[in-house]
């Protein structure tokens, strides 16, 4: 049969066979195109493409680097600090001698952190910040005339910040970043609280920067900051680096570093530090009798947290981030106003644990 | 009677007009688009039914990468996906863009409610395009969280066959 077939189909003096051939050709060439059609559509060849026009678009460099911890866009934790005694005594700026000593239980507060997006380009990034952090003080007894405890004890520290960040790449590897705040800081209550605005602290920070590629970036700088507990001006380093998929650094100099272990892009553990500090208006903190030059007093903290960070997806965008580590007293004096520079009182406050616990909405 | 046909006559062709013209801008976006990174090409699609997708919302295909194999030099795949039955899934031919509609008119070429997957870092976003009048070859596409605030516009280009 098929014998028959071919010799028919080699035969070309056969009409019906000619019909044959011409319809078997054909469809090889239908087949053919159409499979060569279907091949173009699957298999994209950059070679072959162009941009549509000449409308030139500025390519920027971005602001993270592989496996980085997220941007958190609004954050609520907990803190809590493990209990110490206040130890305090008369600084250089006291003229008398006076020491007094308090336990503190637990030292606990609530922490809101936002960070919108105003704009959000590849061409800039500008984010609005707003913070209010608290630190109540919960004293096991309060020491006969330790001015200091009672008005911890009876109104906690409030820190409120309200600034901007702008991120500003100028070409694929250079970038310039900006950052401002203004602090309200002070042990008040909100029933009572009337905000001293001349009492505002300002930070602020200017930075220039490089990324390498998609795993390094650094950035070089200078900054106001009352990290130290008083005002600063110092010079300050960005430097993050991404190593291999587990490890990477992530450096703010002075204000924090870490080194960073990514269980995945969904789950990182870090291991670091954060300076933390701010100057709280302390106005209206009891005298005790030792001749405070004036009434309006200044509450200078500083304090290194030493910790290991862990921080996990539980959905595309909201994260669990739990903390656990030391806190390491660095400045807690009580000085007469925002510019001396010796302490009326300093302060002992020891080297307690500290655990936080916190949820995040983080950014695309 | 003749009046009436011919004003039915002249309705019917406006809105036919107007009809085709509406398909003619919603289809604007319909192409290889490059982000402005230059690392990938997305082909942007209307759905297939034989996929499961809806024929009158757009898709997005990846059809380039510009570094296609991991650092083992074997083809790059969706490592960071939360469902780890799919991180062996190749980036190159995946739809990271989905269900985005049409809901724009004459004016405003935009494109809405769709979501875009971000192999990156596994997650996926809401995500809304613009295309503008005067240039229809840069899309401004913007991936957020919940409300278009919270989120990162990024411009591509449309790349044609030389």
């Amino acid at each position: 049969m098929l014998k028959d077939a071919l010799s028919l189909a080699l035969n070309p003096k056969s009409n019906s066979m000619k019909k044959l051939l011409t319809y078997l050709l054909s469809l090889f060439f239908f087949l053919a195109f159409a499979s060569f059609g279907y091949a173009q559509d699957d298999e994209f060849n950059m070679d072959d493409f162009a941009a549509a026009d000449d409308t030139e678009i500025k390519n920027f460099c971005n602001n993270k680097v592989i496996n980085l911890s997220p941007t958190k866009l609004v954050s609520v934790s907990y803190d809590f600090v493990g209990g110490f005694d206040l130890d305090s005594e008369s600084g250089d700026a006291l003229e008398s001698d006076y020491s007094a000593v308090s336990p503190v239980n637990l030292n606990h507060g609530l922490r809101l952190d936002a960070n919108f997006p105003i704009i959000s380009k590849s061409s800039i990034i500008v984010n609005a910040t707003v913070s209010h952090w608290e630190s109540n003080y919960n004293f096991g007894s309060v020491a006969e005339s330790h001015g200091l405890a009672t008005r911890l004890g009876n109104t906690p520290l409030r820190s409120t910040r309200v600034g901007a960040i702008v991120f500003k790449p100028l070409n694929e590897k250079n970038f310039m970043l900006f950052q401002f705040d203004a602090a309200l800081n002070g042990a008040h209550d909100f029933d009572q609280f009337q905000p001293n605005f001349g009492k505002l602290k300002y930070s602020a920070a200017v930075l220039y920067g490089w990324k390498f590629n998609d795993n390094t970036n650094l950035a070089f700088g200078a900054t106001r900051t009352y990290r130290g507990g008083r005002v600063l001006h110092i010079p300050v380093m960005l430097y993050n680096k991404t190593f291999n998929e587990k490890w990477g650094l992530e450096l703010l100099l002075p204000a924090r570093g870490a080194v960073r272990h990514n269980f995945s892009t969904k789950s990182l553990l870090m291991f670091g530090y954060e300076l933390e500090g701010h100057s709280y208006f302390l106005e209206g903190t009891p005298n005790n009798n030792l001749g405070f030059p004036t009434d309006e007093l200044e509450l200078r903290k500083s304090e290194i947290r030493t910790r290991i960070s862990w921080d996990k997806s539980l959905s595309d965008f909201i994260w669990l981030n739990l903390q656990a580590g030391l806190r390491v007293n660095y400045r807690f004096t009580l000085d007469q106003d925002a510019g001396a520079s010796d302490a009326l009182i300093n302060n002992n406050i020891g080297m307690p644990l500290y655990f936080r616990v916190g949820f995040s909405l983080v950014s695309p | 009677m003749k009046k009436t046909i011919l004003l039915w006559f002249i309705s019917a062709l406006f809105a036919f007009g107007a009809q085709a013209q509406k398909k003619e801008v919603e289809d604007i976006i319909l192409g290889n688009w490059q982000p402005s990174n230059g690392r990938s090409v997305v082909s942007i699609y209307k759905g297939k039914k034989e996929n499961g997708e809806d024929p009158n919302k757009y898709y997005g295909k990846v059809v380039w990468l510009k570094e296609p194999n991991d650092e083992k030099g074997k083809p790059r795949t969706d490592v960071n996906n939360p469902d780890e039955a799919r991180r062996k899934d190749p980036l190159k031919g995946m739809i990271i863009l989905k269900d985005l509609e049409f809901v724009g008119n004459n004016k405003e070429y935009i494109w809405e409610n769709g979501t875009i997957y971000d192999p990156n870092n596994g997650s996926t976003y809401s995500f809304y395009a613009e295309i503008s009048r005067k240039n229809e070859n840069i899309l401004e596409g913007r991936g957020y969280i919940g409300v278009s605030l919270f989120g990162r516009t990024d411009t591509w280009k449309r790349l044609v066959k030389k």
